[in-house]
């Protein structure tokens, strides 16, 4: 019972909104039932948001002994400024002075640094790994260097044909095989929905 | 020759740095033309008649929001110009705020909260929330984020699904983005859509904009800029375009002078 309770509600639930997508004029009250079940998915995540945080507080609880770990300190700021963004959202709401205080000085300048430094890794690891070692590699990096600078304002100066080049680059080879990942990632997912569906894949139950 | 592809990478840093900082202090004034991609979408926006109502779902993270933040800034001042509608949603908890931000602009300027513009707030749950919210959206948001009954704000008016929008424009720097939005509300209510994702997410939205499941597409700050400048209103992310340029010369000079190390050690090792 303790598997075939579950697998029951998920082929229920799944092939009740299957049905409302494809099938909707056959049983106009499906639409109804979908509905219920997708606001109920939206107040599930809701839970499994509060699960999340519950989790990260224990397991960072547990990394703060200075005896197990030496860089004990990381937990605990990150717990910190949990409580503290969590704290002041929950107790003095978000339009509140140190909710805002922490999002617009603290929060997102680290998100946009976070986000800036990549450019340094980027840059250390262009100049060290991307070399013309083959055929294949000569085309990579033809190509990269066409539409870094095609794509930007400064290929316009030297060229108007950098721009094409890089938008026909973008736009045929790039598209073609991007177009192929999606189809094929796509069908993909189908045939794992339906296994999930009818049964057959059981991983989101756990253990084996 | 061998120092050229071993250099310090502090020396890259500092090289790097000060080629994207002197154009932010000396603007170069580079040109550049808008793309289809980016005037498509202009032109979605523009076309509404006032009055009409826009949805804009706030979907970027913190640390994309440097490269998205700046194209739902100008899409919504170029919607505010046009005296069109905009409600705010996000499925990305951070989304609020970015939606707050843009709100504390336009209330500077005069636009009234609920009739020119609201802001429902976030639901977690994605794709299903998607899928619910374009459904029914005041049964998804009962209450906007100042705790106003939804129903009862003006701009709400007529307002019960998805389809009901006269435009939704999706801003993303990963799930949910353009594809969620196609497959819950683009193929059900064929309402138009037009997305604008972080830069590397650009191409691979591409797919959506050629088939038309997506009306314009804006990938980055460079279409932020684009978009600026086809609203005749040159901004932040237009200032940013010289600073970017350089930022992508110094990356191109380290990837060449790195190669021809290489080529030269290797020719070296050939020739004995």
């Amino acid at each position: 019972m303790r598997r075939e309770v579950p697998l029951a509600i998920a082929f229920v639930t799944g092939a009740m909104i299957l049905f409302e997508y494809f099938l909707q004029p056959l049983w106009k009250d499906s639409k109804i039932w979908a509905q219920m079940l997708q606001n109920w998915g939206t107040v599930v995540s809701g839970f499994a948001m509060g699960l999340a945080a519950m989790n990260l507080i224990t397991v960072n609880l547990r990394r703060m002994d200075p005896k197990r770990n030496v860089e004990w300190y990381n937990p605990l700021i990150l717990l910190l400024g949990m409580a503290a963004m969590a704290g002041s959202g929950v107790f003095l709401g978000t339009r509140s002075a140190p909710w805002q205080f922490l999002f617009k000085n603290i929060f997102q300048p680290l998100g946009s640094a976070m986000f800036a430094l990549m450019i340094f890794f980027i840059a250390s690891a262009a100049q060290r790994a991307f070399r013309a070692r083959n055929l294949e590699a000569v085309v990579l990096l033809v190509s990269g260097i066409i539409v870094m600078l095609g794509r930007a304002p400064i290929g316009e100066l030297i060229g108007l044909w950098l721009p094409a080049w890089a938008d026909w680059l973008v736009k045929v080879p790039s598209l073609a095989g991007n177009r192929a990942v999606m189809m094929g990632a796509a069908l993909g997912m189908v045939a794992t929905a339906f296994r999930a569906l009818v049964g057959i894949d059981r991983a989101y139950l756990g253990g084996e | 020759m061998r120092a050229l592809g071993n250099v310090d990478r502090r020396i890259l840093y500092v090289v790097l740095i000060l080629a994207v900082l002197y154009p932010l202090i000396r603007p170069l004034g580079l040109p550049f033309r808008v793309s289809d991609w980016t005037l498509n979408f202009y032109k979605a926006v523009d076309k509404m008649q006032a009055g009409e109502t826009m949805l804009m779902s706030i979907d970027y993270s913190v640390s994309g929001g440097p490269d998205v933040h700046p194209q739902a800034q100008a899409v919504f001042k170029h919607a505010l110009s046009k005296k069109v509608k905009v409600v705010f949603v996000a499925f990305v908890t951070e989304g609020v705020e970015f939606a707050n931000q843009m709100i504390a602009v336009a209330e500077k300027d005069g636009g009234k909260y609920g009739e020119d513009f609201a802001n429902l707030g976030f639901v977690p749950g994605v794709e299903v929330a998607i899928s619910a919210f374009a459904q029914d959206i005041l049964k998804v948001y009962p209450k906007d984020v100042r705790g106003n009954v939804t129903a009862d704000l003006p701009i709400m008016k007529g307002i019960k699904t998805a389809g009901d929008f006269k435009l939704i424009t999706e801003y993303a720097t990963g799930i949910p983005g353009p594809a969620e939005w196609i497959r819950q509300v683009q193929t059900r209510y064929k309402v138009p859509i037009a997305c604008g994702v972080v830069t590397v997410m650009g191409p691979q939205n591409e797919p959506y904009y050629q088939s038309g499941q997506i009306v314009g597409l804006l990938s980055g700050l460079r279409s932020a800029a684009e978009y600026e400048i086809a609203m005749k209103m040159p901004g932040a992310a237009t200032a940013a375009m010289d600073a970017q340029s350089m930022g992508h010369v110094a990356i191109v000079l380290f990837v060449v002078l790195g190669n021809i190390a290489y080529l030269s050690e290797k020719g070296k090792k050939g020739g004995r």
